[in-house]
C-alpha cells in the first residue's frame, strides 16, 4: 500500500481511538509504528517520552499535504478535546484518502504521458536529423551539377542543438528532473538517423540531361 | 475596470500595466538584439508577438498567484472546519474558537489572527470574521470562518467541493495546454530547420541566433502552459 494512504489509515485509527476516549500518545505509538519511515519515527519519539506535537513533527513537516493536515488535526487535539477532534477527524480522513487516491491516479497518468513524451522526442530527433542531413541536398538540387553542401556540418550541429532544447523543455514539463531521458532519447535517435542518412547526403546528384 | 487579483494584493493597476509594458519592451529589445537579421522581414512581427506574450505573462502574474492561494485555502478550509467544530463544541465559545485554531496556510492564518485581534479589541465575532474573511481567495475558507462565527457548524462538503472543482478545472486546463506545448516543442525545431534550409542559413552565427529564437519561443510557451501545474 502507498505510504501516504497507510499514514492516513493509521492517523484515522488514532482519531477513532481518541473519539472513544483513549489516550492519543498510546494510539500514536500503537498505530503509527508500522508506517515507515515517518510514522515509525513518530512512534519512536512518543516512546522516548516526547510530547505529541514534537513526536508528530516528522509527519506534519515532511509528510505529504494530506498526511500533514491530518497530523496537524491530531496535534491540535490537546488544545480542545481529543474526543471531539476524533469525531470530526473521521470525515476529514475519508476526504483526504480520496485526495490521495486521486493523486495516485494522476501519477499513473503522468507515467503514460512521460512515455508519450519520450516517443515524441524520438520522432523529433529522427525528423530533425533527416532534415539536417538531406535538407541541403534537396535544396541544392538543380539537376545540372553537384549540389552545394556548404555548411552542412554546421546545420547538423544546429539541428542537434535545437532538438536538445526542445526535448529538454518537453521533458522538464512532463517528467521534471528526469528531463535528461528525453534529451538522451532525442539525441540518440538523432545520431542514429543522421549516421544512417549521411551516405545519402554525400551522394551527388546526377544531371538529368545525361539520362536517355 | 475591476481586477479582483490586483485588488486582493493591493496592486495599483497603472503600476502593473507600466511594469508589464516595461517587461515587454525589455523582452522585445533584448530579443531584437539577440536575433540580429536572421528572421528578415518577419522580425518586427515576431518581436511584437513576443512582447505581447511577455506583457500578458507579467500582468497575469497576480491572477495566477491568487489561483494558487485559492487552491491552498480551499484545501486548508477542511482542516479549519474540523478543528473549529471540535473547539466550538468543547469551549462553546466562538471567540475562544478563533483564538485556538491555527491554520497553516499563510493568508488563512492571517485572517484568523486578524479576527482574533478584532475580537480582543471589542468587535463582535460576526462582523470581525466577516471582515477578515472577505480578503480570502477561497469561498470555502471564508464560509468556514463565517460558519464558526454564526455557529452553523457545517460539515466539510464545502471545502471538498471547491477543491474538487478547482482540481477538475486544472485538469481540463492541462488537457488543453499539454497538446499545445507538445506541438510547439515538436514543430518549432522542424520549422526553424526548414527555414534555415530554404533561406540558405548555414553560418554558425545565424544558426545560433535561430537557436536563441527557438529557446525564447519554447520558454514562453512553457511558462504559459506550466502556470497551473504547480498547484
Amino acid at each position: 500500500m502507498d505510504a501516504n494512504i497507510s499514514s492516513i489509515h493509521a492517523l484515522e485509527k488514532v482519531l477513532e481511538s481518541a473519539s472513544y476516549g483513549m489516550g492519543l500518545a498510546q494510539s500514536v505509538a500503537r498505530e503509527l509504528r508500522a508506517v515507515r519511515p515517518l510514522g515509525c519515527e513518530s512512534a519512536r519519539l512518543i516512546l522516548l517520552g516526547y510530547p505529541l506535537h514534537v513526536a508528530l513533527r516528522p509527519l506534519v513537516e515532511t509528510g505529504s499535504e494530506e498526511t500533514s493536515m491530518l497530523a496537524s488535526l491530531v496535534v491540535s487535539a490537546p488544545r480542545s478535546s481529543s474526543v471531539m477532534i476524533g469525531r470530526s477527524g473521521a470525515i476529514l480522513a475519508d476526504t483526504l484518502e480520496r485526495w490521495v487516491k486521486a493523486k495516485e491516479g494522476a501519477k499513473l497518468q503522468q507515467k503514460a504521458l512521460a512515455f508519450r513524451s519520450l516517443v515524441t522526442c524520438g520522432v523529433l530527433g529522427a525528423v530533425t536529423a533527416m532534415l539536417a542531413s538531406l535538407g541541403p541536398l534537396v535544396n541544392g538540387l538543380n539537376f545540372t551539377g553537384t549540389p552545394s553542401a556548404l555548411g552542412a556540418d554546421a546545420l547538423l550541429y544546429a539541428a542537434a542543438g535545437l532538438t536538445g532544447i526542445s526535448s529538454g523543455m518537453l521533458g522538464l514539463f512532463i517528467s521534471g528532473r528526469r528531463f535528461y531521458l528525453n534529451v538522451t532519447v532525442a539525441l540518440g535517435v538523432f545520431a542514429v538517423v543522421s549516421t544512417l542518412a549521411s551516405p545519402l547526403a554525400s551522394v551527388s546528384a546526377v544531371s538529368l540531361w545525361g539520362i536517355k | 475596470m475591476k481586477f479582483a487579483s490586483f485588488e486582493a494584493f493591493s496592486i495599483s493597476i497603472r503600476r502593473m500595466l507600466a511594469l508589464g509594458l516595461g517587461a515587454a519592451a525589455l523582452a522585445g529589445v533584448g530579443l531584437g538584439l539577440a536575433l540580429g537579421d536572421v528572421l528578415g522581414e518577419a522580425k518586427t512581427a515576431t518581436l511584437l508577438v513576443v512582447a505581447t506574450l511577455v506583457f500578458y505573462v507579467t500582468v497575469s502574474a497576480p491572477r495566477r498567484l491568487l489561483d494558487r492561494q485559492r487552491v491552498a485555502q480551499a484545501r486548508e478550509s477542511l482542516l479549519l472546519s474540523a478543528s473549529a467544530l471540535a473547539c466550538l463544541k468543547v469551549t462553546g465559545s466562538k471567540s475562544k474558537t478563533f483564538m485556538l485554531v491555527k491554520p497553516k496556510e499563510k493568508a488563512l492564518s492571517a485572517a484568523v489572527k486578524e479576527t482574533a485581534r478584532r475580537i480582543l479589541l471589542g468587535v463582535r465575532v460576526g462582523p470581525a470574521a466577516a471582515e477578515s474573511s472577505s480578503a480570502l481567495a477561497s469561498y470555502s475558507a471564508a464560509a468556514a470562518m463565517e460558519s464558526v462565527a454564526t455557529v452553523s457548524a457545517r460539515e466539510f462538503a464545502g471545502g471538498d467541493e471547491e477543491s474538487r472543482g478547482l482540481a477538475m478545472s486544472m485538469e481540463l486546463s492541462m488537457e488543453t495546454k499539454l497538446p499545445v506545448f507538445m506541438t510547439v516543442c515538436f514543430f518549432a525545431p522542424i520549422m526553424i530547420m526548414l527555414y534555415a534550409v530554404f533561406s540558405h542559413i548555414y553560418q554558425p552565427e545565424q544558426l545560433v541566433e535561430l537557436g536563441a529564437f527557438e529557446f525564447v519561443v519554447i520558454d514562453l510557451s512553457f511558462y504559459l502552459s506550466a502556470a497551473d501545474r504547480s498547484q
